[in-house]
């Protein structure tokens, strides 16, 4: 009963996005496209935080990444677009890979603290490392191939890859592998006790979710045919966070709900106020202490007490 | 390089070391009883160098306007610490990730609300008259001010250990620290404690914000900067440790300064090796317990 | 000979909670440990276990030494721990927290392959049936009644497949019905599955009920070992008790 509600909002959802650019403004297929990017970033986010119970704030380093990385290997080493979205791959599961060697080896307040202080490190790279990655300025006119050269086709390629990716994603939570990860999160100590290495599963899901960060990273650059570092900012780092929260961090799709509430508030409001940082930083204050679970969590316990009920007046099996 | 330019170095380093300390023990204050990591204690800081720098402005006619300033800094800062004690009192029996949440929120907000007041652009803070200039110490000549804020510095440890262990309100923090709930059946009002603790905690973070400021400038990213350098120092020197904290107070302020000689754009990754180094090494931090 | 424990130490600061315990376990035992509280039952427990590093002295597990391994690669030697405060996975259902172990008994825990909610679905279900939870396999943990935490915990250890079983308390908090279930299915695996258990108890009924062999800690170390009988009877046992509770 609950599996066919999610199937049809999904399969709903899915077929709005496949037809909505056909019928608006490319201004809003732009949106939409960032929504995508944003929805990516934020499941790769929730990997770590949702499923593994890591709270990292510097998930920016890896978006940043994968986008400089697509930046230089086209512009610098001249690669095609395919060649340097496919590489950026393997270039930012090494970063992610490297940082989560460390963060893995503390816990808590000391984790969220270290990725903060690692995403901070990546920014001051990408800000001063002037001959690397042209410093403030950034890498500029970085194009995609003319195949997805307008706004509509570049969004259906998204859409693809995003679409993919979640898909991969939402596979992986529901294997051995994403339980073991769950038990992790719910109570690491009776995890060990029954023979699971924690600290080997968390780098784990520290590389696979620095990795999709960094296809988000990609896509972003394409979109934006531009690089900054910006994009490595702490601040940055809290756009997943906010977006997690927001759409619940307990159900796999919480994160594309806050995505798209996101997206669309910063659209909103951005044309009204520099003060972004101020607006999130009283969303999350509010969410986490009224809104536990977002938006995602209050829908989805409303289908859980619908079904249990529904459990309760038949035999057991 | 000469003695006269090393002596120097490793006095900045020193003065630095000492700012980290105040708010390093700020932090762990906070934490010890309210087993809370403050994540806007470097905004606390931010917010009490902005504040003083105008405060000053305004009373530069006065003598010791200077200190006037330091200490409204902080006492501002102490209310303002009140403030965010009694918003997060609802989250203090939730889980962790909730609490990191929350104090994280406050980053974001009060960072904007310190542009929004005062604009995000750096200034620079001149040193307060008559200890702005050098003094010759052993043959070698140093900054007046850096001296200073060592001497102050070592002062407020000092006077801040004799109220841990001489007064009542420390022995009840130190009780606190240990254990919480006795501490409550004893009759000690916990929300009391708690703000007292964390406005005390706060004070140090904006006096040591106002007390840094002529040190360097002040402006927006400050907040960032400065959290990510005390929390290697808890992390070097364990959470929880008086001396740990002292010692690797100099160690980080001691790699910054000479970091900032190497690479002047990017001084913090050298606090960052270090961090990182002591993490493989000995992961609860130099003198920190282990976790068990 | 199963386990072996020489000489084992463990200290928090000043305190010596575990102080010289050497003791051996033979397959198939059923062993009761039993001590005032604060004797270092679960301390020793946690020592095996892997848990926690002793200060000194060996445990051996079938011929290996597993005194300084970690608690996950202690857990593949065949160990499986129950422990006293119940310590499930809340948000998982009761099905998924037997499952998880099960997936690491067999080594899957990192399988990317399996599409999970139904994998190992009746060995599963065998165990939630021989701990009374069945009916119960799609609920979440944290929503049972704290006896049925504890069959949970009892099921979780006995999913990892060990050789040897150390329960902490397991019927603790479990009404006279219940407690009489578990000791009917702690003595069922121990002798249908020749699955060797060592099992700590407050309860002198369970322990004189089922216990072939026991053990009893005071102060931190071993004061007496044997047929439950001759132990009952020991002159030190009694005054262990005894001065507890004057």
């Amino acid at each position: 009963m609950r599996a066919r509600i999610i199937t049809t909002v999904v399969a709903g959802v899915i077929v709005l996005l496949l037809l909505l650019p056909l019928a608006v403004r490319e201004y809003y297929v732009q949106l939409l496209n960032l929504f995508l990017i944003g929805a990516l970033f934020a499941l790769s986010f929730n990997l770590l935080f949702g499923y593994t119970g890591l709270l990292s704030f510097g998930q920016a380093a890896f978006f940043g990444v994968g986008a400089y990385s697509l930046a230089l290997l086209m512009k610098k080493a001249g690669f095609s677009f395919a060649a340097a979205f496919l590489l950026s791959l393997p270039i930012t599961a090494v970063a992610a890979g490297a940082i989560g060697y460390f963060c893995v080896r503390v816990t808590e307040w000391s984790f969220s603290i270290l990725t903060l202080a690692f995403g901070q490190f990546l920014f001051v790279i990408a800000s001063k490392w002037y001959t690397l990655t042209a410093g403030d300025d950034g890498i500029q006119s970085v194009f995609p191939p003319p195949a997805l050269g307008s706004s509509v086709r570049y969004y259906y390629f998204t859409l693809a890859v995003v679409t993919a990716a979640a898909l991969a994603l939402w596979w992986l939570v529901h294997t051995p592998f994403g339980y073991t990860l769950q038990s992790i999160r719910e109570n690491a100590r009776r995890s060990e006790a029954i023979g699971i290495n924690i600290r080997w599963y968390r780098w784990l899901a520290f590389v696979v979710s620095g990795g999709f960060a960094g296809v988000a990273g990609c896509l972003f650059t394409t979109f934006n045919w531009a690089v900054a570092p910006t994009e490595l900012e702490w601040t940055k780092s809290a756009d997943p966070v906010v977006m997690t929260l927001l759409g619940g961090q307990h159900v796999f799709g919480g994160p594309v709900v806050g995505a798209a509430i996101f997206t669309f508030l910063q659209f909103y409001l951005g044309r009204h106020t520099l003060y972004w940082a101020l607006a999130m930083g009283v969303v999350i204050l509010f969410v986490v202490r009224f809104m536990r679970g977002g938006v995602g969590g209050f829908f989805w316990q409303h289908v859980s007490a619908h079904e249990a009920r529904g459990a309760g007046n038949a035999a057991s099996r | 390089m000469t003695l006269t330019g090393v002596v120097n170095q490793f006095i900045s380093g020193v003065t630095f070391g000492m700012v980290l300390f105040l708010l390093a023990l700020g932090l762990a204050l906070i934490f010890g009883v309210l087993r809370v990591v403050n994540f806007a204690h470097g905004s606390l800081y931010m917010v009490g160098a902005f504040l003083g720098y105008f405060v000053w402005e305004w009373l530069k006619a006065m003598a010791l306007g200077f200190w006037l300033s330091v200490v409204v800094a902080g006492l501002a800062v102490a209310a303002l610490g009140l403030v965010l004690e009694y918003l997060l009192r609802p989250i203090y029996d939730r889980e962790h990730s909730d609490q990191i949440l929350f104090t994280y929120g406050f980053v974001l907000i009060i960072g904007d609300l310190v542009k929004m007041f005062w604009g995000g652009q750096y200034r620079s803070v001149p040193r307060p008259p008559g200890l702005a200039g050098r003094i010759e110490l052993a043959g070698v000549v140093l900054p007046t001010y850096n001296l200073l804020l060592i001497g102050v510095g070592a002062a407020t440890g000092i006077g801040l250990w004799l109220l841990l262990t001489q007064t009542r309100l420390g022995k009840v923090i130190r009780a606190a620290v240990a254990d919480r709930e006795m501490v409550a059946i004893l009759g000690i009002r916990l929300p009391r404690l708690f703000a007292t603790v964390f406005a005390i905690g706060a004070f140090l973070a904006g006096a040591a914000g106002m007390l840094a400021a002529p040190l360097g400038s002040i402006g927006s990213g400050m907040d960032v900067e400065i959290i990510v350098a005390v929390f290697a120092v808890v992390i070097v020197g364990g959470m929880g440790s008086f001396l740990g904290a002292a010692l690797a107070s100099l160690i980080i302020g001691e790699v910054y300064t000479f970091g900032i000689l190497i690479l002047p754009q990017a001084a913090q990754v050298f606090m960052f090796f270090v961090m990182v180094a002591v993490l493989i090494v000995r992961p609860q931090g130099l003198l920190g317990a282990v976790e068990r | 000979m199963l386990l072996h424990a020489e000489d084992v130490r463990k200290s928090f600061g000043a305190v010596a909670a575990v102080s010289d315990v050497s003791f051996d376990i033979q397959p198939g035992e059923l062993v009761a440990l039993i001590g005032p509280n604060g004797a270092g039952k679960t301390t020793l427990f946690n020592v095996i276990s892997g848990l926690l590093k002793p200060d000194g002295g060996h445990v051996v597990m079938d011929g290996v030494e597993i005194t300084s391994l970690p608690a996950h690669r202690i857990a593949h030697n065949g160990i499986g721990l129950a422990f006293q405060i119940t310590n499930i996975f809340p948000r998982l259902t009761v099905f998924q927290n037997v499952q998880v172990a099960l997936f690491s008994a067999r080594g899957r825990s990192g399988s990317v392959r399996t599409f999970g909610p139904r994998a190992l679905r009746d060995e599963v279900q065998e165990i939630l049936v021989a701990i009374g939870l069945i009916e119960f396999a799609q609920l979440s943990a944290g929503a049972l009644a704290q006896a049925d935490k504890k069959r949970l915990e009892v099921g979780i250890a006995l999913a990892v497949r060990p050789r040897l079983l150390l329960l902490d308390e397991p019927t603790s908090g479990q009404s006279a019905e219940e407690t009489t279930l578990t000791t009917d299915l702690i003595r069922r695996i121990n002798r249908e599955q020749a699955l060797t258990v060592l099992f700590i108890e407050h309860k002198m009924g369970v322990v004189f009920g089922i216990a072939r062999r026991v053990l009893v800690m005071h102060n931190g170390r071993l004061i007496a070992d044997g047929d439950p009988q001759r132990v009952r009877q020991d002159e030190q046992v009694q005054r262990a008790y005894l001065g507890e509770v004057g």
